[in-house]
């Protein structure tokens, strides 16, 4: 037997010991399947509610789902979605994540295409794209968000170009008026609008108005800075709904948590919300400590959940008690800080921002810009942005300013709460 | 016969022109001509040599010494031949010169002892001969002596004294006299004027020619090549004759006589070719090759080069491939092929290396120099230039030593440094001077006055050029003269005077066609077109600079082109037509990436973003937002590349304003911050006040109304100092309307 057997048994063991088969958290992009996500979604009842009753009507209805960076904007129609796949029998959804460099219309296509597989003009479209038909559709590891995957249905890799048709609205309408001869309804969701610029999706928008008015069904997601405000209401409504994610509060997100480890367990072990087994190995205490780390943002909760378990598993701890908690929010700040990718401008920028607490457009001086190499803010943004993405700075909700502020998951230690505007 | 005795040479009669200097040894011929005059059985001496050999000289030379002895107490008659049509015109200047009526000559000659001096006797018109043989014949008893070219038995009993070539040591004295002037020739000198002389046949005329070309008195050897023209034809040595030809072209060439040097080259060619003269021949490609390239016909040049270039090396003449590489280099230079120049110049530099040729190498350290300098590499260029200069230094060579102290003093002079290129230059001209050479001292006069031009010393500029303009006049030096009228326009431009300034380029612009100077002619033109610009005749100036551009094209000069075009482009600007003016910034942005030229190609580029952010403006009035949007975006992309924080600035708010009106609040309101903080920066008042009325307007609009007052009263205040009364009325509008939303909100 080697090392790496010993090692591998005695993590196995830990985890049987916490009575669960693995770590239910995700880093970022693996997959969930359909029944682990009706497992862990949890709270958005209300904001269920107000989406649902709209598919009770007939006229189709275009829906934005706006909040921010790992609010659970995605897993969120995905479950939507995956309602309608189970309830509304008569319903064609589908779902695609928006590729860079192309218009709503063609994602459209493309979505829509994938999901008539038996359509020949449908496969033959996706052809022309550069795109291969599948006769079935895959349990694609794509890349999902917070853990949750696409659910049978293709999450687009982001790097495949797609070669866009030169009507694609035409083209879409086509496919359109072909799908709904076999269901009463179709609904694409469009995801990931936020990982564009904000300027670009309103110019996307304006150029596919005419989509937002054909015969389907839209949900898409976006970013709440600034674009919200002025598609609702500017002329153009576009949006029949526009549905606003905010952070969970504490007590749902402990259920969250709760919800999350439950999936892990063996079939036959379901706790309730308030045994304090539920959240084994972490006590009650420590489970209350990471659900206010993480600020009611579901993928905060899944990272700093996953290190600190897998610190927890590494160093064989019984339970999560709040030193071996410490340590993992540790190693979580330095693992999020070492993540591949970062470049070493993300890093000048990241110190900055950690080192004055918080940086806006408003109040960053020339001084500052040069240190980085650059004299004007929107040069920056970009990495701001990405290292949004990596869960390292998150922007404050102000329009009156651009503010970040680095997320609670990169202060290692646990700090009095401050208070948030 | 009487003899009568001695007289002192005053009292003597005579009509002799000045003794010639100098003089060279010819002591042999001299003595045989003084025996056979005093020589009672002869008549006559005749002096015969082909043309130039120095008959004339030779003649009067022996004339002055038996003046001097006192011989001829009756009196010494010079007579030019080709004056002379009848005998009225010889008692005419006999009479003169004795002091006697008509009537009295045949008197006086019969009783006193004269020597009559006919020089040119075979220049006479074939109709007046006989007369003047006539009367030669009635000159007796007097001593006549004859000069000509060929032998003419006219009178009897004559003797013949043959005036050949000097010997080497005349020649290279007469050289050395005429090349030093007052003074002493080092040994390198000497060894060339050797080889000079010897190349020529050792015949006078071509020598004094050929000094001159030296010295750069072109006015003289203009004069003399006049006379020296006449007598190819007598020339049988075809050696001479090629030499002769070819010092007859280079004369030509300097006075700018272009197509006659071409005609005279190829001539040379000729009998170069005749003689199996490899050595001569690829010396004459050479210069005709200069030729094509001063007239622009720069492929020709080329491809005579390289005829050249292949003879040397067959010859294995190593020091002569290395100049003609030098010569191709040059041309490649003119091109704006600037990679392939520095090739063939180093290519030389090995070879001068190689021979130990330091005076070759410094040259082509200085060529090499003079690339990197073109490039922008100033720091290669300098210490370039010092090697050659420690070099010349070295050698003595003080010619070569101010020239490349003017162009160290160029350099600095480039960047900035004016006392320090001032003093190079001064160093310089005081070299010139000492070397007596004027044309370098009239190039120097000219880049001092560029000095005093750049520190806004205009009079002290003018003065400078003035005097060089002189020296030029003075020199015949056509092209130096076009430059220096050139220049002079330039200060009479800056002065404001364009009246003036503009007929010293019309006159500057003259010369060079007459020189057939193509690249001069292109930058006159250049020159002439900014002053229509500036007085606003556009459409002149336009139509100008299309005749320069094409120029250009013809010269394959892209360095030159791309100059041009940016100038149309600013025209087509001035007038509006944004879509010509970028068309050509392109294509000039092209030309400049080609040759590698970044300080260039920086003021090139800023020069079209500032076209771009116009029209980018104008797209935003026609309501076509996003191609303003990528237009200012483009721009923005140079100007970060560049320090000029203002125009960034007003890029940044141009960009806000266009967000602003798509509606894409927090990127105008981004953007709007960062213009404002570069503004700051620069304490660019008026743009700081038009920031924070973007970003005032933008709070209302998002609903922040105390920041929006804010914003907005602080660039009231900002108007308000500036005295921009007018601006300050729309910001007052627009803060009633804030204050007017914040009332209802407070309902």
């Amino acid at each position: 037997m080697s090392e790496a057997d010993g090692i591998f048994d005695e993590l196995t063991d830990t985890l049987s010991r916490w009575g669960l088969d693995e770590i239910p958290f995700s880093e970022s992009a693996s997959s969930l399947g359909i029944s682990q996500l009706r497992e862990v979604f949890t709270g958005r009842t209300e904001e269920l509610r107000e989406v649902l009753t709209l598919f009770q009507g007939r006229e189709r209805k275009r829906i934005l789902v706006y909040g921010w960076v790992g609010i659970g904007k995605t897993a969120f129609i995905l479950e939507i979605l995956s309602v309608l796949q189970r309830k509304a029998k008569d319903t064609l959804a589908t779902y695609i994540s928006l590729p860079p460099e192309t218009d709503l219309a063609t994602a459209a296509l493309v979505a829509l295409a994938r999901k008539m597989e038996d359509d020949e003009w449908a496969q033959h479209q996706l052809n022309l794209m550069g795109l291969r038909p599948r006769k079935r559709p895959v349990q694609k590891t794509g890349r999902g968000k917070a853990g949750i995957a696409s659910i049978g249905v293709e999450a687009e890799e982001t790097t495949v170009p797609v070669t866009s048709p030169r009507f694609p609205a035409l083209s879409f309408e086509d496919l359109l008026e072909r799908a709904l001869k076999k269901y009463s309804r179709v609904v694409i969701a469009i995801d990931d609008l936020d990982k564009q610029d904000p300027a670009r999706v309103r110019e996307l928008l304006r150029n596919d108005q005419g989509l937002l008015k054909s015969g389907a069904w839209f949900m898409l997601t976006g970013h709440p800075s600034g674009l919200t405000r002025d598609i609702l209401t500017s002329d153009l409504g576009l949006f029949d709904l526009a549905i606003e994610l905010k952070a969970l509060d504490q007590a749902t997100t402990y259920r969250m948590l709760v919800n999350y480890l439950n999936s892990a367990r063996s079939k036959r072990i379901r706790y309730n919300f308030d045994d304090p087994s539920a959240v084994r190995p972490f006590t009650p205490e420590t489970a209350r400590i990471l659900c206010e780390r993480s600020d009611g943002v579901p993928r905060w909760l899944n990272r700093l959940g996953s290190y600190v378990l897998l610190k927890a598993a590494t160093i064989g701890a019984d339970l999560v008690t709040e030193d071996v908690l410490q340590q993992g929010l540790e190693y979580a700040a330095r693992q999020l800080r070492g993540q591949s990718g970062l470049t070493a401008e993300d890093y000048y920028v990241l110190d900055l921002v950690l080192e004055k607490r918080t940086l806006s457009d408003e109040t960053v001086t020339l001084t500052d810009l040069e240190r980085l190499k650059v004299r004007e803010f929107s040069e920056i943004l970009p990495i701001l942005e990405k290292l949004v993405q990596y869960d390292l700075l998150r922007r404050l909700p102000s329009e009156r300013v651009a503010q970040y502020e680095p997320t609670p998951l990169l202060i290692g230690k646990t700090e009095p709460k401050e208070e948030k505007d | 016969m009487k003899s009568s005795p001695k007289r002192s040479a005053s009292q003597i009669p005579n009509n002799l022109p000045p003794r010639p200097s100098p003089f060279v040894n010819r002591e042999t011929e001299i003595q045989q001509a003084i025996n056979a005059l005093l020589d009672s059985q002869v008549s006559v001496a005749a002096l015969v040599g082909i043309a130039g050999i120095g008959k004339t000289t030779l003649a009067l030379e022996i004339a002055h010494r038996l003046l001097s002895r006192g011989d001829f107490t009756g009196g010494i008659i010079w007579l030019p031949a080709r004056n002379l049509r009848s005998s009225d015109d010889i008692i005419g200047i006999v009479e003169t010169t004795l002091g006697v009526s008509r009537a009295e000559i045949r008197a006086w000659l019969n009783s006193h002892q004269c020597l009559v001096v006919l020089d040119g006797l075979d220049e006479i018109d074939k109709q007046h001969e006989s007369t003047v043989e006539r009367f030669l014949i009635e000159l007796l008893p007097s001593k006549v002596l004859v000069t000509s070219r060929k032998h003419l038995e006219v009178l009897s009993p004559t003797v013949v004294v043959e005036v050949g070539a000097l010997d080497e040591k005349a020649s290279v004295e007469l050289f050395s006299l005429l090349w030093g002037q007052q003074r002493e020739l080092s040994s390198a000198e000497r060894q060339t004027a050797a080889e000079i002389a010897r190349a020529l046949g050792n015949h006078p005329l071509a020598i004094t020619i050929a000094a001159g070309l030296v010295r750069g008195d072109y006015a003289e050897t203009r004069n003399l090549a006049l006379q020296a023209s006449d007598i190819l034809g007598e020339l049988e040595n075809k050696q001479e004759r090629a030499a002769l030809l070819h010092t007859l072209a280079s004369s030509a060439q300097a006075q700018g006589d272009y197509s006659g040097a071409e005609l005279l080259y190829q001539q040379s060619l000729e009998v170069e070719e005749q003689l199996g003269d490899l050595q001569g021949k690829s010396a004459t490609l050479n210069n005709l090759a200069q030729i094509y390239f001063t007239r622009g016909d720069l492929d020709r040049a080329l491809a005579l080069y390289f005829e050249s270039l292949e003879i040397k090396e067959r010859l294995g003449d190593l020091q002569g491939k290395s100049a003609t590489l030098n010569n191709l280099a040059q041309i490649y230079f003119t091109r704006g092929d600037l990679d392939r120049a520095l090739a063939l110049y180093f290519e030389s530099l090995e070879i001068k290396e190689r021979l130990g040729d330091l005076q070759g190498k410094s040259a082509t350290l200085n060529n090499l120099a003079q690339i990197y300098f073109t490039r922008g590499d100033l720091d290669r260029a300098l210490a370039l230039y010092f090697e050659s200069l420690e070099i010349k230094e070295r050698l003595g060579d003080l010619q070569g030593k101010s020239a490349t102290l003017n162009n160290l003093a160029q350099i600095y002079f480039t960047r900035g440094d004016l006392d320090r290129a001032l003093a190079l230059y001064f160093e310089s001209l005081e070299i010139k001077e000492r070397l007596g050479d004027l044309q370098g001292k009239s190039a120097t006069l000219n880049n001092l006055a560029q000095v005093y031009f750049a520190r806004g010393d205009l009079d002290g500029a003018l003065r400078l050029y003035q005097e060089s303009l002189a020296l030029t006049e003075r020199l015949g030096d056509i092209r130096g003269k076009s430059a220096a009228l050139n220049n002079l326009a330039q200060v009479y431009f800056a002065r404001g005077d364009l009246a003036g300034a503009l007929r010293l380029y019309q006159e500057s612009l003259a010369l060079t066609e007459r020189l057939g100077d193509i690249r001069g002619k292109a930058a006159v033109l250049h020159n002439l077109a900014q002053i229509y610009s500036t007085r606003g005749d556009l459409a002149g100036a336009l139509h100008l600079y299309q005749e320069s551009l094409a120029l250009t094209e013809r010269l394959g000069d892209i360095r030159g082109k791309a100059a041009v075009l940016h100038n149309l482009a600013q025209i087509h600007f001035a007038r509006g037509d944004l879509d010509g003016a970028l068309r050509l910034y392109q294509e000039s942005l092209v030309l400049l990436e080609q040759i590698g030229l970044p300080q260039e190609l920086e003021r090139v580029k800023n020069a079209r973003a500032l076209v771009l952010n116009e029209l980018g403006k104008q797209y935003v009035e026609q309501g076509r937002w996003y191609d303003a949007l990528h237009l200012f975006e483009e721009n923005l992309a140079i100007y970060r590349q560049g320090n000029d924080l203002d125009a960034r600035a007003d890029t940044i708010y141009q960009i806000a304003r266009v967000h602003h009106l798509l509606g894409n609040l927090d990127k105008a309101r981004t953007h709007y911050r960062d213009a404002l903080r570069l503004y700051e920066h620069t304490q660019n008042q008026s743009g700081i006040a038009t920031c924070k009325t973007g970003l005032g307007r933008l709070m209302i609009q998002m609903g922040f109304l105390e920041d929006a007052i804010r914003e907005l009263e602080a660039a009231k205040q900002i108007c308000q100092q500036m005295g921009a009364n007018q601006r300050m009325a729309e910001i007052e509008e627009v803060l009633q309307i804030a204050n007017h939303v914040k009332e209802k909100q407070r309902i």
